[in-house]
């Protein structure tokens, strides 16, 4: 801002007391005086109406009469989900009447994991009880009042079982356990075994892209990539803490989500296991569960500390955090096939139904209303940088017991730095550089 | 001696793996020299064949021997079986490989994926709207890798093809559907002949009913329609500019209108005027009386024309009527007052004449206006600025009688003037000043102050203070007095300077720090032994703040700027459209006003290119399942 104070008078004379000045402008529209006022103000608008109309809890399905252990939503059919609990319960329901389709009593023990094979035919469970179930989907269909089915095949395991999962694309699937093994629907043993050290891997995962590859969190710390074509595993990183679960990117298969005991996420590439590309911080207890939205961009985790986080898969922290009153340590989570819908499995037997969208319209949404809330996510991506809306769009009302937990985490982060800053200070040359966090949280790599 | 070296630290290595070695095997390297049949055979042939052979020669075939040894030890450990850990380790190594190989095949679609706009995820193949850059492409240096972008290409290519052949149908479909539309509006508008018929039947059945009606009735009916018209006509509905309505407007609907009545009054005043004027100079006889006949003659007839207009029918339009009334009247009233001036030729009545016109013609008193009709009221003509001059030479001269009438007559009328209007005196007063103040401006006009300070005073020789001025000021000299006015006026603009170093200062000293209050005791050391800090004087804080001051004057935009004071402040309205800080995404500010030169709304854009801005980077929807990422059928083949 320029203040001119004028001591001469210019050349021209007013002639008339209408005589004003004109004020040269642009006439062009694109260059309109007030056009970022004004799309700011509607920035502004939208990201509150966002905050006024975000409703993220749709429903909850009840029925489990124990803690629900794992979930997955089928990758065919949008409306089906299976689900295990840990008094060795299986049911499988319909997400839109929200009511169990079959009910099974499958294991003894615990259901450790369950998955539905590619085209939705298939499920597959795996308990404690180190058997694996078989089942096929259309014949349950038919008997679905008898809760005591007997499985297509039932497949007995020397060592204890950890979670299953089923091949994209073959008659195949992988379970964790003391060993990790591939089984094929025609043999009764494994077909293939994987062991590289002594302790037990606790969650498998197939490449969703290429049938071939498997990657593996083990209990002695460590992230374990197997190849099924090679006789051992290819390599493996060992972290500071326990990972207990992950999930590969379905759009990138380079890319795994690790879910650590540290609270935090991880991604790795495969190609460049040595260390983290990302750390994905907010949760402040361990991470049991990530899954995958179909799209690739983001993806959902599970915590002990009884929230689900949304997370951009390229963003070091969380785009939304879902809680609830009743809601207790998340154990399983999972994304609906066409990337709009989280489901979340819990201690306190129930599984609940979240909008990735905590605004979004469910329903038909028409042409216009459609446009609108373009240009309002448009707006907001804009002026995302603005303090006041970034304020706004990022602010979630928390639970006392989490924001506690994270102001005395910030504290204590801030008072480790300042002891290592003070340290460095008094004396000078004793202390190397710090390594980058990605650095700090591995332990070893090894071939 | 080279060799030997080389065998030494071959020794070495070996060394250590032939510890690991087990007992049997260290068993067998004891007798590897008994198996070592032609050395020792040589050496006994040599030693049987000569005595020749030199202690060297032996030191030399010793050391062979071991050579020797060390050779067979490799070979052997080569042939022996790898343990587990080393087979996989091998394993592993080949796989990691084989993977790596592998997983290049996604590279291409991710890099794309990752640089596209957005992705869409409602189609059945995720395929992007990508702009890749082709020149930074690693992956070109690879063979699998270029075939695949090749591959990839033409794929695209296809998709492309089939997707315009869609648009292309779905347009014409749009067309076919707008035409059709379009055509039926068509069928329900009525042709402008169907109009014209229909209106020609109507009016057809309205003279039937005329026709029926009593001729009173009738002639009501036919007023009406008239009124009708015209009021069309007139209103701004049909805002036409015809000649008729033009002149209806302004005069009522009559050919020789009022206005041009008075006008013609007006001109007849003029030609006395000059006529009068003319005698005045010549100093000739005047034959008033025959002027005076003529001039009646002709009013009489204008007010008989008046009076046969105001008889004329009337228009039938109630504000036209009352309109041309006013106007017929005040015609009248002013040929009325002429004719009594003229056949009386009263001082009472010339007043009378004048008070009515001096408010008409306050506005130009310097134009020599008819306002007076004789040359009686010619003094009217003259201002009130020129009375003492004409008084004056009124005195002086010696006048004839016929002279001395017309300046009683003059000088009856000026004194009553000078009497009544003291506010038109004001006036003038005021209007006088405003035209030395453009005088002023025009000398100012693109000077600096000090120039014009520097001119005056050259001009008078000497630094003028105050007091000298005002003394000046009482000096009735013209000349003094103008040049005193331009003075005054610099004197003004330099006061206006001080106001404006003062206001500098001001903003500066606003800039500084707030000072800590002075509280005793408070930032100083206690205790014994330690000397009490004097307060600062008045003066000591003035310097201070003057120092400041000079420092704070040096960091300023406008340091240099005498004339300038340039507001570094920020504007706190207008700070919440800012960012307190460059986001870590953009390299620069550029950069990021980037993002908001483009306004999205649809005021400021086509509808076409706002969709286009607004679209979301990803787009899904409800009931699409999103398959994972998979490698088109054609590049499969060739991987």
């Amino acid at each position: 801002m320029v203040k001119f104070n004028t001591i001469c008078r210019s050349g021209q004379e007013r002639s008339t007391n209408a005589d004003i000045t004109k004020v040269y402008r642009n006439p062009n529209p694109k260059v309109h005086p007030l056009a970022h006022a004004r799309e700011y103000q509607r920035a502004l608008v939208a990201t509150k109406v966002e905050k006024i109309y975000a409703q993220p809890f749709l429903g909850a399905l009840n029925g489990h009469s124990d803690g629900v252990s794992c979930i997955e939503a089928c990758r065919f059919n949008l409306s089906k989900l299976v689900s295990g609990s840990y008094d060795g319960e299986i049911r499988i329901w319909d997400i839109p009447s929200r009511r169990t389709l079959i009910q099974l009593n499958a294991h003894q023990q615990m259901v450790k994991g369950v998955s539905f094979s590619r085209d939705g035919m298939r499920v597959v469970s795996s308990g404690e009880d180190k058997t694996i179930n078989l089942y096929d989907f259309p014949q349950l269909l038919e008997q679905s009042n008898n809760t005591f089915q007997e499985p297509l095949m039932r497949y007995l395991s020397k060592g204890t079982l950890g979670n299953v999962d089923h091949n994209y694309q073959l008659s195949q699937f992988a379970t964790a356990g003391q060993v990790v093994q591939v089984w094929d629907y025609e043999r009764p043993k494994p077909i293939m075994k994987f062991q590289w050290g002594v302790d037990s891997v606790s969650c498998v995962k197939y490449s969703p892209a290429d049938s071939n590859l498997i990657c593996g969190t083990s209990m002695d710390r460590c992230v374990i990539l197997y190849d099924v074509r090679a006789e051992s595993a290819i390599h493996k990183v060992a972290m500071l803490n326990k990972s207990q679960c992950l999930a590969w990117n379905p759009i990138e298969p380079l890319n795994i989500v690790i879910g650590n005991d540290d609270s935090n996420c991880y991604t790795y590439d495969i190609r460049k296991i040595e260390q983290p590309t990302m750390i994905h911080k907010d949760h402040i207890s361990a991470v049991m569960s990530v899954a995958f939205s179909s799209s690739g961009r983001e993806f959902v985790s599970g915590s002990f500390d009884r929230t689900i986080r949304i997370f951009p898969f390229n963003k070091g922290y969380s785009r939304e955090v879902y809680h609830g009153q009743r809601m207790q340590q998340v154990n399983s989570v999972s994304f609906s096939a066409d990337a709009q819908f989280v489901y979340s499995g819990s201690n306190d037997m129930n599984i609940r139904i979240w909008k990735v969208n905590a605004s979004q319209k469910v329903g038909t949404i028409n042409q216009r209303e459609a446009n609108a809330t373009n240009y309002r996510q448009a707006l907001k991506e804009k002026f995302k940088y603005n303090p006041e809306i970034k304020r706004i769009a990022k602010h979630r009302h928390l639970p006392k017991y989490l924001m506690n937990k994270k102001k005395q985490r910030q504290e204590m982060k801030e008072s480790k730095n300042r002891k290592q800053r003070n340290a460095e200070l008094n004396n000078p040359g004793q202390y190397e550089a710090p390594k980058p966090e990605k650095q700090q949280r591995v332990e070893q790599f090894i071939q | 001696m080279g060799k030997l070296n080389k065998e030494q630290r071959l020794e070495k290595q070996l060394a250590k793996k032939v510890e690991k070695q087990d007992a049997y095997q260290q068993v067998k390297l004891q007798e590897t020299p008994d198996d070592d049949f032609n050395v020792a055979n040589l050496i006994q042939t040599l030693e049987d064949q000569g005595q020749q052979i030199d202690s060297v020669k032996t030191q030399y075939l010793r050391v062979h021997e071991k050579a020797v040894r060390l050779i067979n030890q490799i070979q052997r450990i080569v042939q022996e079986p790898e343990t587990q850990a080393e087979r996989d380790l091998q394993e592993r190594k080949v796989a990691a490989t084989v993977m790596k190989q592998d997983i290049k095949k996604w590279l291409p679609i991710v890099k794309k994926n990752r640089e596209s706009e957005r992705l869409d995820f409602t189609k059945q193949r995720n395929v992007q709207i990508s702009k890749i850059s082709d020149t930074s492409n690693a992956l070109l240096n690879n063979h699998l890798g270029v075939k695949l972008q090749n591959a990839m290409e033409e794929v695209e290519k296809v998709e492309q093809k089939q997707e315009l052949n869609g648009q292309s149908n779905q347009q014409k479909g749009n067309l076919q559907f707008y035409n059709d539309l379009k055509m039926k509006k068509i069928s329900s508008i009525k042709s402008k002949i169907y109009k014209q018929i229909k209106k020609k039947k109507g009016n057809k059945e309205k003279l039937k009913l005329m026709a029926q009606l009593t001729p009173a009735e009738r002639r009501k009916e036919i007023e009406k329609l008239r009124l009708s018209r015209a009021k069309e006509r007139i209103t701004l509905r049909h805002s036409t500019k015809n000649k008729y309505v033009s002149q209806l407007l302004r005069f009522g609907g009559d050919k020789k209108s009022l206005k041009q009545q008075q006008s013609f009054l007006n001109n007849l005043k003029h030609q006395l005027l000059a006529k009068a004027q003319l005698n005045e100079l010549e100093d000739g006889e005047f034959d008033e009386e025959n002027f005076r006949e003529q001039a009646i003659t002709q009013l009489e007839q204008e007010l008989l024309d008046i009076e046969r207009r105001e008889k004329e029918k009337q228009n039938n339009f109630g504000f036209l009527d009352k309109q041309k009334k006013q106007d017929l009247q005040q015609s009248k009233s002013i040929a009325q007052k002429l004719l009594t001036m003229l056949k009386s030729g009263n001082d009472d009545a010339i007043q009378l004449d004048e008070s009515d016109n001096q408010e008409q013609n306050s506005d130009d008193n310097y134009e020599p206006n008819g306002n007076g009709d004789k040359d009686k009221t010619k003094t009217n003509v003259e201002n009130n600025e020129f009375n003492g001059r004409a008084n004056f030479v009124n005195e002086t001269k010696q006048l004839t009688e016929a002279q001395k009438k017309k300046i009683d007559a003059k000088t009856s009328l000026s004194n009553y003037l000078n009497l009544e209007p003291e506010k038109q005196q004001q006036q003038n007063k005021i209007e006088k000043q405003l035209t030395v103040q453009e005088e002023k401006k025009q000398l100012i006009e693109g000077l600096n102050i000090k120039n014009i300070k520097q001119k005056y005073e050259k001009q008078v020789n000497q630094k003028l203070t105050n007091q000298d001025l005002k003394k000046l000021q009482s000096d009735p000299d013209e000349l003094l007095q103008q040049n005193l006015a331009n003075f005054n006026l610099v004197l003004d603009e330099d006061e206006n300077e001080n106001a404006f170093i003062d206001e500098k200062i001001k903003d500066m000293e606003e800039e500084l720090p707030p000072e800590p209050a002075n509280t005793k005791g408070w930032g100083s050391w206690a205790g014994f032994g330690i000397k009490e800090k004097k307060p600062l004087t008045q003066e000591q804080i003035l310097q201070n703040k003057i120092k400041k001051i000079r420092e704070v004057q040096k960091k300023r935009l406008d340091a240099k700027l005498d004339n300038v004071i340039i507001s570094e402040k920020r504007d706190a309205k207008f700070a919440k459209y800012l960012v307190p800080k460059l986001p870590s995404e953009f390299a620069n500010s550029q950069q990021f006003d980037q993002l908001h030169t483009l306004p999205l709304g649809p005021e400021w854009n086509s509808l076409t290119s706002h969709s286009a801005l607004t679209q979301p980077q990803i787009i899904t929807k409800a009931g699409v399942v999103i398959n994972p990422v998979k490698i088109p059928q054609q590049i499969n083949k060739l991987v």
